[in-house]
């Protein structure tokens, strides 16, 4: 909302700065975004009049005028304007005038003819963003006024950002009746205007079929208008700093008394109506050419004006261009209406429109001044442009009228909800300010709002209003000692504890959208369906991700791209599943590394990272997590988008906690990533879902023994089947089995590989026998030929 | 017996220039061994007169344990020289960089968010989060926003073709939680929230964390008091100015939006930004859980965390946060 603080200071009067005034309006509610100026400073230019207008010479777009400034004084000024001519009324920058951006005039030859000054633009005075040709100025403007001064140029716009609830600041008489109530000043104008009596009986047919959602719908017909009129200077000025462009006299009008009394109108061409006007719903299908130019196909639940054959304007929305106001026009019917609010809300912007008015309808306009408004809009049409008017038509249904409904107010809600305390007496008058009626009984206040209140509805708004005019600085700040609250976060805890085990292993965390192009998801998603955007903001981002891995190999292609020789990236997110079962959304930590193994290094050999690296990192993180350790297993697992022979599942007993594995080659060269790349994604719902706490084992005080076993076994069988072969022995004394070695090639038969174990053998209470060591070690030599077809080497 | 100081003399002499361990080993052999020199020189006391042998006897032990002597001087010296000079062919270049990972980090806003949980744990306030796909009722209708309200507008929401959508804000954790929990509630709800909105200053993606209280007597002047003392703690600044104002959210009555007060150094000018809002709990919002208005009252408060991150690192470009730029990503360490 944009005000002309001279126009408000016309209402109401602070007696403040400009800057008191805003921040002021900032405090209470109105957060004032910017105060601009409304035109920038120029000097030198008056009101003038073209007296003759001949060509130039020597040019032929060029016109050399003769240019009276009012004080008897005719200068001749060189002028390409198209529509420049004799008895134009202009502003007219004399020479030594200065003009915005410090543009100094003089007098200067064009094509060997001097010329004494310059004829005006709106925009060279900064008056417009853009303009065809120089200024038409009223013929009644006072020759040889000062622009800046006669059009009062000397004013401020405030810049109100208004909140939604405040649909009563939507016009300069509501930021005027909320300065008044902030700086306790009276308003300086009565918001009742005058009736304007009928000079003819000209009336239309009005017809409201849909009472609920048009209450109230005033009209008048006023004849003898001329449709080409334009507003005086003062209008288009006042209009141009709240942002309205002027277009004709009429429509002028309109957009002046809604923005001056907060009533959206609209003026039919009364000529172009056929029949009468009917407020209804709209029929399936039917088609209505906006003033806009577009030609929409209304719904069957669309409220609007129509004529007897079709619709003439979407209700509150905008009018349509067959019955808009023309140069030729002469009859007018004026419209001033209420709608219900709920029936305008939304409805603007299904056919992706934002209109003034259904801004205003869409939070809700006092349904008390339609007649109001036609009576000033009348008024003005009178004075300005001319006309005679008609009786004031007026269907309502007083039952349908928003009801002015009294809140009651308990004082101690007060107290209780602000923290300070106010007198029931304190507590009305604040309330009375705002207009409110306000009776005491006993400990309540009953509470009626003025009627453009919509958002006073309940107690609490009220105490609002309360703490507005208190100021809420001037409520006290308090952190009174809260209560312990023992309920710790150890999920948050631990994921943080996760988080650190990544990074104290090179990983830098990323964030990246959870959205992405539905190309890529597919790459990843074969089994669900994606779950797709109505409304993206590109095909990009698009589809929400079934995994992170999209988001993290984008991340490291782009900084593959900037040559980054080593990556290692993770992201804690939630994937996104939507299957036949329904939709899960799924907390995940995903992770990516690729390239070098270690940052490049003065002593070692650099390498590329592999399947171990990461597996490495993923066992770091599980031993972190809660998890217990000795019921997680890794085992191969096809997966679209892995490597087949290097990608695993991860269990925790049955349930499947995540996968890692290299990144399918298939799927590397589609993304166009050229080192390989190694994915790890973990569950955090099932990371923490066991808190074990393992007990104290004992300490044995005998020596442990080692014993290696080095065998030849098939390349396919796995580290882990032959770990599980050994341990399913139950051999009390083994403490533990490692893999130290393995190898394949030279000496090897092909398709085999050598593997060395390493067994750790110890007693609790005695030390072992070298008898006992040997049997037990030969026991597992047999275990080991037996189920994996080992053969010993040692 | 000039024989043996002569003899003492040169023994001396030889192991005060011995260059080795081994040397000096074969030198103590040659004088002190078993048929070492002076052991030799016991042997022939007995061709003494009688009453010599005493003196003689004592002489050459005198002799004996002066070499001795001078031998474990000279090994000390030795080894003190051997250890010197390993120590001189051990030294290494320490400047040059260790060996192994270099550490990665965390992204700004994990730093963000955690500085702002863990202010607000300190009080009790519990971490939850709720789901990012989102239905009407918990993002909207819950919070006192029905359909077609203006402010529904204002969020440029994503949708899923069933009704569904992106939430808008962290605030539909509030609904989740007072339909599951009984107040005292106190918790704090970090999370990615979306809009559809892409241009250099809004990002379709961004972090809110929401807040909210329910208790048996809480007012606006408690809340005044723990988002102040939140934001000086934040921004480390006890003399951080803070300004609430009344604004309008629709499931916070009354309303408020906090700025903070950045001085211009150059115009000594204090310009306000604004970084949170907050209220207490709309009427409407505890019906739409079944709290009961009469006992409880609360407040909620929510902020955006890119904006909280910028100011505190001073980035400048929103972007910079979802390009995953490793050379961003390495400065916040």
């Amino acid at each position: 909302m944009r005000v002309s603080e001279n126009w408000l200071r016309e209402w109401v009067e602070p007696g403040v700065s400009t800057q008191q005034l805003a921040d002021t309006l900032t405090m209470a509610g109105l957060e004032v975004d910017v105060v601009e100026p409304a035109a920038p400073k120029f000097t030198g230019v008056v009101i003038a009049k073209v007296l003759e207008v001949g060509d130039h010479p020597d040019a032929k777009k060029l016109h050399v005028c003769q240019v009276d400034d009012g004080k008897g004084e005719i200068s001749s000024v060189i002028c390409g304007a198209n529509n420049v001519r004799k008895g134009l009324v202009v502003a007219f920058a004399k020479v030594g005038a200065v003009l915005p951006n410090d543009f100094k005039i003089e007098s200067k030859e064009l094509r060997g003819i001097k010329s004494f000054g310059m004829l005006c633009s709106a925009s060279e005075l900064g008056l417009a963003e853009s303009s065809q040709g120089i200024m038409e100025l009223p013929e009644e403007a006072e020759l040889g006024a000062d622009v800046y001064a006669s059009f009062a140029l000397d004013d401020q716009v405030i810049d109100i950002d208004l909140t939604p609830n405040r649909s009563d600041c939507l016009s300069i008489q509501g930021i005027a009746r909320e300065v008044s109530a902030l700086f306790e000043k009276p308003l300086q104008k009565e918001f009742t205007v005058p009736e304007v009596k009928a000079t003819h009986k000209s009336s239309f047919p009005v017809s409201v079929k849909a009472k609920q959602e048009c209450p109230r719908y005033v009209g008048r017909v006023i004849e003898g208008v001329t449709g080409s009129a334009q507003s005086p200077m003062w209008m288009q000025e006042k209009l141009r700093r709240a942002g309205i462009r002027s277009i004709n006299a009429i429509t002028d009008i309109t957009n002046f008394v809604m923005f001056e009394m907060g009533q959206p109108m609209h003026a039919f061409d009364l000529d172009k109506l056929n029949g009468g006007v009917l407020v209804r719903f709209s029929n399936k299908g039917e088609k209505l050419e906006l003033l806009d130019g577009q030609a929409i196909e209304l719904d069957e639940d669309e409220l609007v004006i129509a004529d007897a054959k079709q619709a003439v304007a979407l209700a509150g929305i905008m009018g349509g261009q067959a019955t808009a106001i023309q140069d030729s026009t002469t009859r007018v019917f004026l419209e001033s209406a209420s709608f219900k609010l709920e029936i305008i809300a939304g409805k603007a912007r299904r056919y992706g429109l934002h209109t003034d008015s259904s801004h205003r309808f869409e939070r809700g306009v006092d349904p008390n001044i339609a007649k109001q408004a036609i009576e000033r809009a009348t008024q003005l049409i009178l004075e300005l442009v001319g006309g005679a008017a008609g009786p004031v038509i007026c269907e309502e249904d007083l039952s349908a009228l928003p009801k002015l409904a009294e809140i009651k107010l308990e004082h101690s809600k007060v107290e209780s909800i602000l923290g300070i305390q106010l007198s029931i007496e304190e507590v009305k008058s604040l309330l009375e300010r705002l207009h409110c009626e306000v009776l005491v009984e006993n400990s309540v206040l009953h509470v009626t709002p003025p009627s453009y209140r919509f958002d006073l509805a309940i107690d609490v708004d009220l105490v609002e209003e309360v703490a507005r005019l208190v100021g809420y600085e001037n409520i006290p700040a308090d952190v009174k000692a809260l209560a312990i609250n023992t309920t710790s976060n150890i999920e948050a805890n631990q994921l943080g504890l996760i988080k650190s085990a990544l990074v104290s292993r090179g990983y830098h965390e990323v964030i990246s959208f959870s959205f992405v192009d539905q190309e890529i998801e597919a790459l990843f998603n074969c089994e669900n369906s994606s779950k797709q955007l109505v409304n993206p903001i590109s095909q990009e981002l698009s589809v929400m991700r079934s995994s992170a891995w999209p988001g993290l190999l984008k991340a490291a292609q782009r900084n593959l791209h900037r040559q980054e020789s080593r990556i290692r990236f993770f992201e804690q997110a939630l994937q996104f599943k939507n299957s036949s079962h329904g939709l899960k959304q799924l907390p995940s930590l995903s992770g990516l590394i690729v390239g070098d193994c270690e940052p490049e290094q003065w002593s070692s050999v650099s390498r590329k990272v592999d399947f171990y690296d990461l597996k490495g990192d993923v066992e770091h993180v599980l031993q972190v997590s809660s998890l217990p350790l000795d019921q997680i297993t890794f085992k191969p697992a096809e997966d679209a988008a892995l490597h087949p022979g290097q990608s695993a599942k991860i269990l925790s007993g049955e349930a499947v906690i995540g996968r890692l594995g290299k990144l399918h080659p298939r799927i590397q060269s589609a993304l166009d990533i050229d080192p390989a790349v190694y994915l790890f994604e973990l569950q955090l719902n099932e990371l923490f879902k066991k808190s074990s706490v393992k007990a104290y084992q004992a300490l044995s005080k005998y020596p442990s023994i080692r014993r290696d076993i080095t065998m030849i076994v098939d390349g396919n069988v796995n580290a882990a089947e032959i770990r599980s072969n050994i341990e399913q022995m139950n051999i009390v004394c083994l403490q533990s089995v490692e893999v130290f070695s393995i190898y394949k090639g030279k000496g090897i038969p092909e398709s085999k590989k050598s593997v060395s174990l390493g067994l750790i053998l110890q007693e609790f209470s005695r030390t072992l026998t070298d008898k006992e060591i040997e049997q037990t070690v030969l026991l597992i030599i047999s275990q080991l030929e037996d189920k994996v077809g080992a053969e010993i080497r040692s | 017996m000039s024989d043996l100081s002569s003899l003492e003399a040169s023994a001396i002499d030889e192991i005060q220039s011995a260059d080795g361990m081994e040397e000096l080993e074969s030198l103590r052999v040659q004088y002190l061994g078993k048929k070492g020199v002076l052991t030799e020189q016991l042997k022939t006391l007995g061709k003494l007169p009688k009453e010599d042998r005493p003196a003689a006897g004592q002489e050459i032990n005198k002799i004996k344990v002066r070499i001795q002597q001078a031998i474990e001087s000279r090994k000390a010296h030795l080894q003190e020289t051997e250890i010197n000079q390993q120590l001189k062919n051990e030294t290494l270049d320490i400047t040059l960089p260790g060996r192994g990972q270099s550490p990665g980090t965390l992204h700004p806003i994990t730093l963000t968010l955690n500085r702002i949980q863990n202010y607000f744990k300190q009080f009790g306030f519990v971490v939850e989060e709720g789901p990012e796909i989102e239905d009407e009722f918990h993002n909207f209708e819950a919070l006192n926003i029905p359909d077609h309200h203006p402010a529904r507008a204002m969020h440029d929401t994503f949708y899923f073709d069933d009704k569904l959508l992106l939430r808008t804000h962290t605030s539909s954790v509030q609904i989740h939680v007072m339909q599951e929990q009984k107040p005292p509630i106190r918790i704090i709800a970090p999370g990615r929230v979306y809009r559809c909105d892409s241009d250099p200053t809004h990002s379709p993606m961004f972090h809110q964390v929401e807040g909210l209280l329910v208790d048996e007597q809480v007012s606006f002047v408690d809340l005044k008091g723990i988002i102040i003392d939140f934001l000086q703690s934040f921004f480390e600044d006890g003399n951080l100015k803070v300004r609430f104002r009344p604004s309008y959210f629709p499931f916070t009555e009354p309303s408020a939006e906090i700025d903070i007060g950045m001085v211009d150094k150059k115009t000594n000018t204090v310009k306000w930004l604004e970084v949170m809002g907050c209220g207490m709990v709309h009427p409407n919002v505890f019906a739409s859980v079944g709290i009961d208005i009469n006992k409880y009252n609360g407040y909620a408060f929510g902020m955006g965390v890119e904006r909280l991150a910028m100011l505190r690192y001073q980035v400048n470009d929103l972007r910079l946060f979802f390009d995953n730029d490793l050379r961003f990503l390495k400065q916040f360490t």
